[in-house]
């Protein structure tokens, strides 16, 4: 159970795959924000990345500074094969109870 | 042996007018060239002007082209430190891109409500816990490591 994924976790992870090895804040936001359509806050994307970090499920890496960002250093980050254990897990789990039911979620009446 | 030939009035009226011709002529030369040197000196002033008009807007739009610093500031203070440099630095990087993208008025909104979805569920918390005063004397203590 301590494995298991929420939600953010989820996207964040799967983000970090998609951009890998260029995963930082600005990449993981605009991700989401072109192909899951949502755009959270920056902190809410640290505070998630924080998490998987003390559940070892993500490692992070400082890179050099940039002047585009006023001389501070971009925070590289990957995923660790626990935490690539922990997502498969976790969309497997989501596939076996979707499982059976109609492609589009009918609206029960 | 031939005559000397008869300068008539004609040839002096012609020779006189050829003069007058080319006196005139002269004159419109050098009024032309005047007035080519005139707009050449016009035309230097002007280019001298807009480069100083160029100048100074390229200084106000850098001048412009920059996160809010009231935003910044607060972000700086009141954000967790652990993620606090990450933010400013990832905000700092979205603003410029949006500022070249979509201008810098809707970049400058991004900037204020990231800073609030930032600092703002903190400060509620603080509020909800301690009061306004409360919070205040707690983040002072935090602050000092008291």
């Amino acid at each position: 159970m301590a494995d298991n994924l929420k939600q953010t976790e989820q996207i964040v992870m799967l983000a970090i795959m998609r951009k890998h090895p260029n995963a930082y804040g600005v990449s993981i936001f605009e991700e989401l924000s072109e192909r899951a359509g949502i755009e959270p806050a920056l902190a809410t994307i640290y505070a998630t990345l924080e998490k998987l970090e003390q559940k070892g499920f993500v490692k992070s890496r400082r890179g050099p500074p940039t002047s585009e960002r006023g001389g501070k250093a971009k925070l590289f980050f990957e995923i660790t094969g626990h935490g690539q254990r922990a997502l498969n897990a976790s969309l497997n789990a989501i596939d076996r109870l979707r499982g059976g039911t109609t492609k589009d979620v009918e609206v029960l009446t | 042996m031939s005559e000397p030939e008869k300068v008539t009035d004609v040839d002096v009226v012609i020779h006189v007018d050829m003069t007058k011709f080319n006196i005139l002529a002269k004159l419109r030369a050098d009024r032309a060239l005047r007035n080519a040197v005139h707009a050449a000196i016009k035309a230097e002033h002007v280019m001298a002007t807009l480069s100083k008009m160029d100048v100074e807007s390229s200084s106000k739009s850098s001048k412009e082209i920059n996160p809010p610093a009231l935003a910044e500031s607060l972000l700086a203070w009141l954000a967790p430190k652990s993620t606090a440099e990450n933010l400013l630095g990832d905000l700092q990087e979205l603003f410029e891109s949006h500022a070249n993208q979509y201008g810098v008025s809707r970049a400058r909104r991004f900037y204020w409500i990231q800073m609030s979805r930032a600092i703002g569920p903190g400060i509620c918390r603080a509020l909800t816990k301690w009061g306004f005063v409360g919070a205040v004397v707690e983040y002072g203590r935090r602050k000092l490591g008291l």
